[in-house]
């Protein structure tokens, strides 16, 4: 049986534009309902953000334009992925539209400055798979 | 849109680098000449004009009066934290990190643009005229790449001298204004 990383969190990090404002766009899977968390683990899969990070947009900055950065967390692990509006593949731009839009996603503006750290990771529950509500009373840890 | 379009002279003449102090001098050259451009149209002299930039696009999710201000560098919107003198320039690395602005270009472009502003209204008039005209001819003849704040001085005054008489009027405006923002022109 082929092992994967579950995901447990993507942060969508965009800067520049005419303002330099950032804007980071977080949907951590304990915010989602378990269907949004399952596409979420499909569409991070679809933009290929778990092997290795893509080269690097080449050519210099153009003015004004949007950069972004892409972390996926799985179980332990942070995967950055670096786009300009220009080298973003498709399938990328689907999980930031999805990302900013699904049900219980966390939005945060700010002026550019010195990075914020993400929070932690914490250790997760795994929650029953089956059961009324989301939220279940029953669930196991591994 | 003034602004957009300077970003286009600007990569066929100084070229200046999107990046760190070259970057912000590309921002600033962006404002400045946006600003001249809505000061001719609506006929203002430096005196009337409100030195605001993309006060069309505020609201509810950007709240402020405008995105930049030439006159009042940090003041005018909730996330304006523009420096007007070269004790707050903003260091940040061009790492390619989004939080960073390429080196922080629409933060510490707020410099240069003070001593735009300093220098227009110290000479008073319709501040594409004079001052406009030797920010005009620095930026397509005098500056290149990788041109700091300290060239941008250097050349305004040196062109200024070029263009009005040495030690004149205006060279002395421009002059003083880049002292006041903290850097003295050779």
């Amino acid at each position: 049986m082929p092992t994967y990383a579950r995901i447990v969190r993507v942060s969508v990090t965009r800067g520049g534009g005419i303002a330099g404002l950032v804007r980071t766009t977080t949907a951590d899977e304990a915010w989602l309902s378990p269907r949004d968390g399952q596409e979420m683990q499909a569409l991070v899969r679809q933009a290929g953000l778990l092997g290795d990070p893509p080269a690097p947009a080449t050519g210099k900055p153009a003015p004004d334009q949007f950069n972004y950065a892409v972390i996926v967390e799985d179980d332990g692990r942070r995967h950055v992925a670096r786009f300009s509006e220009q080298s973003m593949p498709e399938q990328v731009r689907n999980l930031i539209t999805w990302v900013s839009t699904v049900d219980g996603h966390r939005e945060d503006v700010g002026p550019p400055g010195p990075a914020r750290p993400l929070p932690p990771v914490v250790a997760r529950v795994v929650r029953a798979e089956y059961g009324p509500p989301w939220r279940s009373r029953r669930t196991r840890t591994h | 849109m003034a602004h957009e379009l300077t970003h286009g002279v600007t990569q066929f003449t100084a070229g200046l680098r999107y990046s760190s102090q070259s970057g912000a001098l590309n921002e600033s050259f962006s404002d400045v000449f946006g600003s001249l451009v809505k000061q001719r149209s609506l006929g203002q002299t430096a005196d009337q004009a409100d030195w605001l930039v993309g006060e069309g696009i505020m609201g509810p999710q950007l709240p402020g009066v405008a995105l930049r201000s030439l006159k009042a560098p940090g003041t005018v919107f909730k996330y304006d934290n523009q420096p007007a003198h070269m004790d707050h320039y903003v260091q940040l690395p061009d790492d390619g990190d989004p939080n960073h602005d390429n080196g922080g270009v629409h933060i510490n472009s707020g410099i240069p643009n003070h001593a735009f502003f300093l220098a227009a209204t110290a000479l008073g008039g319709n501040a594409w005229e004079k001052a406009g005209k030797i920010w005009y001819t620095t930026l397509t003849t005098r500056l290149s790449e990788n041109s700091d704040f300290q060239a941008a001085a250097d050349a305004t005054a040196a062109g200024s001298g070029d263009l009005f008489g040495t030690a004149g009027a205006e060279e002395q405006a421009v002059r003083a204004a880049w002292q006041q923002v903290g850097i003295t022109a050779k």
